[in-house]
């Protein structure tokens, strides 16, 4: 279990994160969302160990890994940007993984097959996206126990994309946190989600519970319809004359309940997904427009 | 008022609903099994728990029975059912304008009725 108590981090003067709590259960794929500059790099190279905290600890099964060499080992972190030496190749990577990890080449050569990797061609020439396939056949190579992924669907094609998830599912013993923009693939792909905003967890839980608390309608009413029309209060709105489209955070049987005392021409319900959510989440916390 | 759920719902809704039609549609029959979870969280690249909370919906639907360590089957559909959806549809077109006269022209051409043709 991945635990955080009071984490906090400052770059200069700029606080990023002002006291995050945190837990993660073992086994879990966890998505960790914000918008850009919210500090989730921050946050997951902290948990790497690569930047010391000012404040707070993280516990990796109730152990501190700030400092701690062989909880290093139970972690694998895959930046955003990933180094490497100049002139090494994925059958290099592998080799140096090899010495730090429980590597199964079973796996990595299953990836390696599916991606088409180059074993022996400089990693510095390939593309971005064959960059990023290369780093994540090493990473699931590496059945680490927990894996930590910055920006982990970026450069990736659909087809890479749904490996990348199923390799993810293989993990069965790896607790997994990923942060990304792609809501979609982490809609697909995570149980639980935290929302990193402000410093801190603004929100968490598990994704399904939280989309099945916000609903979306369409009604359409025998006259225009403007957002004081609606009974309820909505996190979103818009209209387009008798037709308006928003999002309730409420019981769906009550708004349904409101809504038909308005005698509409018709009431539909919308599905709302992940990206639907964050939006209205990041919106109602001030930002964007 | 009848309302419908329209759009790409989220994938738990759509797991649900997909087995559910093919239950409905004869495309999956009583007794035939469902693929396990992890199968269908692989192929599909989802949460596993996703697909557990589908499988569990169809279940509270009467839709699945789910027996420890052998999976997922489908249960026989009763008649009853079939009924409660003619009903369903109906109502919906009910609520659009369908006249009575109009449905029992509509049950006369899908059943093939030679009264009903008469009349027409």
């Amino acid at each position: 279990m991945l635990e955080i108590r009071g984490l906090k981090k400052s770059y200069g003067k700029k606080p990023v994160l002002a006291g995050v709590d945190l837990t993660v259960s073992d086994g879990a794929v966890f998505g960790l969302v914000g918008i850009n500059g919210a500090g989730k790099t921050t946050l997951l190279r902290l948990i790497a160990d690569v930047l010391r905290p000012d404040g707070g600890e993280i516990l990796l099964d109730g152990v501190s890994v700030t400092g701690n060499a062989a909880k290093r080992r139970e972690l694998f972190f895959l930046p955003d940007e990933p180094y490497y030496a100049g002139g090494t190749t994925v059958g290099k990577l592998a080799e140096m993984y090899k010495t730090f990890y429980a590597f199964d080449d079973e796996v990595f050569k299953r990836y390696a097959d599916i991606f088409k990797l180059e074993r022996n061609m400089p990693v510095r020439n390939f593309s971005k996206g064959m960059k990023r396939q290369a780093f994540v056949a090493l990473a699931l190579a590496c059945k680490p126990r927990y894996l930590l992924l910055d920006e982990a669907f970026d450069g990736l094609d659909p087809l890479a994309r749904l490996e990348f998830k199923r390799g993810l599912i293989e993990l069965e013993e790896s607790t997994v946190i990923i942060s990304s923009h792609s809501l979609r693939e982490l809609e697909d792909i995570c149980s639980g989600f935290a929302l990193l905003d402000g410093g801190s967890i603004a929100d968490a839980g598990d994704i399904t519970d939280a989309l099945g608390k916000v609903h979306k309608f369409q009604i359409a009413l025998p006259r225009p319809v403007t957002r004081e029309d609606i009974p309820l209060e909505c996190l979103s709105f818009e209209a387009e004359g008798r037709v308006a489209r928003f999002i309730v955070r409420c019981d769906r049987e009550e708004a349904v309940r409101m809504l038909s005392a308005l005698s509409p021409l018709f009431i539909e319900e919308i599905a709302v997904d992940f990206e639907e959510l964050f939006i209205c989440e990041v919106k109602g916390r001030g930002y964007l427009q | 008022m009848e309302i419908r759920l329209t759009g790409k719902s989220n994938i738990y809704e759509q797991i649900t609903e997909e087995y559910a039609r093919f239950i409905r549609l004869g495309a999956l029959r009583a007794g035939e099994k469902l693929p396990s979870v992890r199968e269908l969280a692989m192929r599909l690249g989802v949460n596993p728990n996703t697909v557990d909370r589908a499988y569990g919906e169809l279940e509270k639907r009467g839709l699945i029975m789910t027996i420890p360590k052998k999976g997922a089957f489908v249960r026989g559909e009763s008649s009853d059912e079939r009924y409660d959806e003619a009903v369903r549809q109906l109502s919906v077109l009910k609520g659009a304008g369908l006249s009575e006269s109009d449905a029992l022209r509509a049950v006369a051409e899908v059943y093939g009725s030679a009264r009903g043709k008469e009349e027409i």
